[in-house]
């Protein structure tokens, strides 16, 4: 019983972050409860919202809703019934519509906008939110790396670095991944080309032989990713096709395809392109346990 | 490029006002507004695509024949709702005419429609990498692709069992329909164009519910509404908030849920607060429970707490304990999905 009271303690204090938004909400509730005339306003914001809290503190329906409806993870979402926006708005208009002189009024809507702003934090200050580079609202290498993957009429499978599985597949649903988003999650997925690509420096040896298992038919890493091993990427089959957006795509020599990609990028090749591939010795290889 | 705007603008505009005239007819007078017309018509068009999809879905029918299906029932219904409804609109335009702002209420109106313009060009022009993205805008580019819908994993895209745990909610299905209407990119429609156009719709509810709790005040209308803006605009204090929600993945079904559906229910009960609930009330409120089965299924579980709690107390306060059950009737789509959750399992 204790840790259920913890969890949804826990989970009511991340809901509101550092802000005093709670105490807000909680200041606006009381306010109606104390002053509010109208049945049917103090009914909704008073008693149904004070009701949807105290359900989501009460131990026993905590215990049922996690267990059987909706995980620990996402039990916050029982006070998206609180109408928080709604409510605190009405309080605060409510409040000033009481005040009887302009002057005062403008004053008092003032202060209530400032502490607002003061309480909470503006959403276009997050630093996730960034400019966005086109329609799609999607990193533009990304966008670059598919147009080259993709084969017309066909489907590929491809393996990309952790910064790009979350969008690739929002561009192009032809271009299959060896692992998805589930691989950046812990507890996830587990799957041993996901280490092997993340690895610093990667092993040429262990990435293809990997890919080649899971029919992969495109590596993409990072532009100078540090590569190790008994001989470099494009001896083990897949060969270099081109660089976009710093990132360098590597091709499956075998696949149907391959050829013609080739073909098309060929121009497009920096020949002076230098890997950054370090000689390990043919032990390395053996000592992977592939 | 016209043509795709075109249709976008027939889908996204024409479809949900010609579908919201018909229940607007049947409310009070005073819920009729262009404002509720056009929300009643999103409602009605989820909650006839919740309904048709959901058997192509459960019966692994292919995504083009539900695309079909519901782009001929829906362009039927349009028309047919259209015809029978179109009474509302005078009655519409009167009110407009006869709401004129007055002076005093000016700048405050000026405010809240720059603050509201401010976010929709930022929800344009900005972006957030959002990690769900690779879930619901990838489920619905895959549908397209695959032209199976909840079969194959969006995250890498390999074949499997029906997804039954996303699959009764329909929303990622909606939005690759309308992608496939419109020939539109989906990701384009779900992340420069739904995140303005939803936005605008969630601050078009809050309009209906200003005029609900201000219905003779309306500086404090105003007011409302300013303090409604900021609330949302500074509320992203953790990741959890419905208002960051609203923000950064208003194309999301669980977004539309807080952000949408809530704050309708929430108008909704209010109506009921104020016994103002006629046929087309009633009728609203069932659409709009299977609304809320569209977006999440989140809302199978959370919408009856919040209906049956609420009806408790006003059927206690009113001593009118046909409420209970009046509720309980509009909470069937809820039932229903819970069952077949269950049974599919």
């Amino acid at each position: 019983m204790g840790e259920i009271i913890r969890t949804t303690l826990t989970i009511y204090q991340d809901y509101g972050g550092d802000s005093t938004m709670t105490v807000i909400v909680a200041a606006a509730i009381l306010y109606l409860w104390v002053t509010e005339e109208k049945k049917e306003i103090k009914m909704l914001f008073v008693h149904l919202t004070a009701g949807i809290l105290a359900l989501f503190f009460f131990p026993l329906f905590a215990y049922a809703a996690m267990h059987f409806f909706l995980d620990s993870q996402v039990y916050y979402r029982l006070l998206w019934l609180v109408p928080m926006g709604m409510t605190v708005s009405y309080a605060l208009a409510r409040a000033v519509s009481k005040i009887e002189t302009r002057r005062k009024r403008i004053v008092i809507s003032t202060v209530f906008a400032l502490l607002l702003m003061q309480s909470g934090s503006l959403v276009y200050r997050n630093p996730m939110v960034t400019k966005a580079e086109n329609l799609y609202h999607l990193p533009q290498s990304v966008i670059a790396a598919a147009d080259v993957m993709h084969v017309e009429g066909r489907d590929v499978k491809a393996v990309v670095p952790g910064e790009m599985l979350q969008f690739i597949r929002q561009y192009d649903a032809s271009i299959q991944l060896a692992y998805g988003r589930d691989a950046l999650v812990d507890g996830w997925s587990n799957n041993p080309l996901y280490e092997a690509m993340e690895a610093n420096p990667v092993r040429s040896y262990a990435i293809t032989d990997y890919a080649k298992q899971q029919g992969v038919e495109y590596i993409v890493l990072r532009a100078g990713t540090p590569i190790a091993g008994s001989k470099p990427i494009g001896k083990y089959e897949f060969s270099y096709l081109t660089t976009i957006e710093n990132y360098d795509i590597y091709i499956y020599d075998r696949a149907e395809f391959a050829e013609e990609k080739k073909k098309e990028y060929e121009s497009l090749t920096d020949s002076g392109r230098v890997e950054n591939y370090l000689y390990t010795g043919k032990q390395e290889d053996q000592n992977e346990g592939i | 490029m016209w043509l795709h705007l075109g249709l976008l603008a027939v889908c996204t505009w024409i479809l949900p006002f010609c579908m919201g005239l018909l229940p607007v007819r049947y409310m009070k007078d005073e819920h009729r507004s262009l404002g509720m017309i056009w929300l009643s018509g999103w409602m009605m068009m989820f909650a006839v695509f919740q309904l048709l999809a959901v058997p192509f879905i459960v019966l692994e029918a292919s995504f083009m024949l539900a695309v079909q299906s519901y782009t001929i029932v829906i362009g039927i219904l349009a028309v047919v709702f259209l015809l029978l409804g179109h009474g509302s609109i005078p009655a519409c335009l009167r009110k407009i005419r006869e709401h004129r702002p007055e002076k005093e209420q000016i700048p405050i109106m000026a405010i809240v429609l720059l603050l509201i313009g401010v976010q929709l060009f930022f929800a344009f022009h900005m972006q957030y990498l959002d990690g769900d993205d690779s879930f619901f805008v990838a489920t619905s580019l895959t549908s397209q692709h695959t032209d199976t819908m909840y079969r194959f994993t969006p995250y890498y895209g390999a074949d499997g069992p029906l997804d039954i745990r996303h699959a009764l909610s329909t929303e990622p299905i909606f939005m690759a329909w309308l992608s496939e209407v419109t020939g539109i990119h989906v990701t384009i429609i779900c992340h420069s164009y739904i995140s303005i156009l939803f936005l605008a719709l969630m601050f078009c509810i809050y309009v209906q519910a200003g005029n609900q709790l201000f219905p003779l005040q309306r500086k404090s209308k105003w007011l409302f509404l300013l303090f409604v803006n900021l609330w949302y605009l500074f509320g992203n204090v953790s990741i959890y908030t419905a208002e960051s929600f609203a923000y950064t993945r208003t194309w999301q079904g669980k977004a539309m849920f807080p952000n949408l559906m809530i704050p309708t229910l929430f108008l909704w009960l209010l109506f009921m607060a104020k016994d103002e609930m006629d046929v087309g009330e009633w009728g609203m409120l069932f659409i709009i429970v299977l609304c809320t089965t569209f977006t999440t299924s989140t809302g199978i579980f959370t919408v009856p707490i919040l209906l049956g709690l609420a009806s408790i107390l006003m059927a206690i306060e009113k001593k009118r304990i046909l409420l209970v059950f009046q509720t309980a009737a509009c909470l069937l789509p809820c039932i229903f999905f819970g069952l077949l959750y269950l049974f599919l399992q």
